[in-house]
């Protein structure tokens, strides 16, 4: 009968008598430990993760509540005031732009979990 | 008393035993530095430092393998990947063609020479790195044609044409 599967050793095949042939062991020689030893913390608790990222989620969400009227009014009156430029204009913007950076590393970390 | 792959990922899954992952490191470093090494050219050092990789690789992933397949196969697919990014880099695939054409360009003369220094190792170079890797998984491994397709992420039909071509290279080379 054929071979039907060609990774069966066929019948008195030299080449594949030779390719059986088991390689010699490798000794370990420390390769285990090094193994372990640069091993990363796994991410066990990942409830913990939830609620960090939960909270910042929150905190995030507050900010962008609370720093949204202020903001819109801002940027309504900004092309009148645009001469009269000052930093403290732009510092105030922060605290949303930090919101907003919170919100997008959340669901940066929440689609990326599972990597 | 002897533990099961099975028995070893799930103490690293539940416990984080580093015992049970050391112990399936010892069980399987050898087969995938050997692989490695082959699919290196014999370069220990970087098939070394791959086999590492991999095996960090599968700590990190270990709860996304699948229990109904085999450990091995998996930890293989990983090796494979590690070599395969590592050559990415590196640009070695472009060997592929030029390899290739080696048994063919052999004179008849040339044959009967390279018939005594050819052992099986060196052999194994004149073939493309899916050859290469397909024979060593499946010959060399014990891994089935299916399995050595998951392990390589390539058709069936795509690893038993490289099985059969890379066995007959090899025959050409080593006359055999």
């Amino acid at each position: 009968m054929k071979n039907e599967s060609p990774n069966q050793p066929e019948n008195n095949d030299p080449l594949d008598a030779l390719l059986r042939e088991p390689d010699p062991y490798i000794p370990d020689n420390g390769f285990t430990t090094r193994v372990l030893t640069s091993l990363p913390v796994r991410q066990k608790h990942s409830w913990r993760r939830f609620v960090v990222l939960s909270a910042a989620m929150l905190i995030g969400a507050v900010l962008v509540v609370w720093q949204l009227p202020a903001a819109i009014a801002m940027f309504s009156t900004l092309p009148r005031q645009w001469s009269a430029f000052q930093w403290q204009t732009l510092i105030a913007f922060v605290p949303l732009l930090a919101a907003l950076v919170s919100l997008g590393w959340v669901a940066f970390a929440v689609t990326n979990e599972e990597e | 008393m002897s533990f099961t792959d099975a028995d070893l990922i799930a103490r690293v899954l539940l416990r984080e035993d580093h015992n049970a992952f050391g112990e399936l490191v010892r069980r399987y470093q050898s087969p995938v530095r050997g692989f490695l090494m082959k699919m290196t050219n014999g370069d220990a050092h970087s098939a070394d430092d791959l086999a590492q990789e991999a095996f960090v690789k599968v700590w990190k992933k270990l709860g996304s393998f699948r229990s109904e397949g085999k450990f091995s196969t998996w930890l293989f697919g990983i090796a494979h990947n590690e070599w395969r990014m590592s050559v990415r880099g590196r640009k070695e695939v472009a060997i592929e063609e030029v390899a290739d054409q080696l048994p063919e360009a052999e004179q008849p003369d040339d044959a009967a020479a390279s018939r005594l220094r050819l052992d099986l190792a060196e052999a194994m170079k004149t073939l493309t790195p899916a050859e290469r890797a397909a024979i060593v998984l499946c010959c060399q491994n014990g891994l089935s044609h299916e399995e050595a397709s998951q392990a390589m992420e390539c058709p069936l039909g795509t690893v038993k044409t490289n099985v059969l071509r890379g066995k007959e290279k090899l025959r050409r080379c080593l006359a055999v």
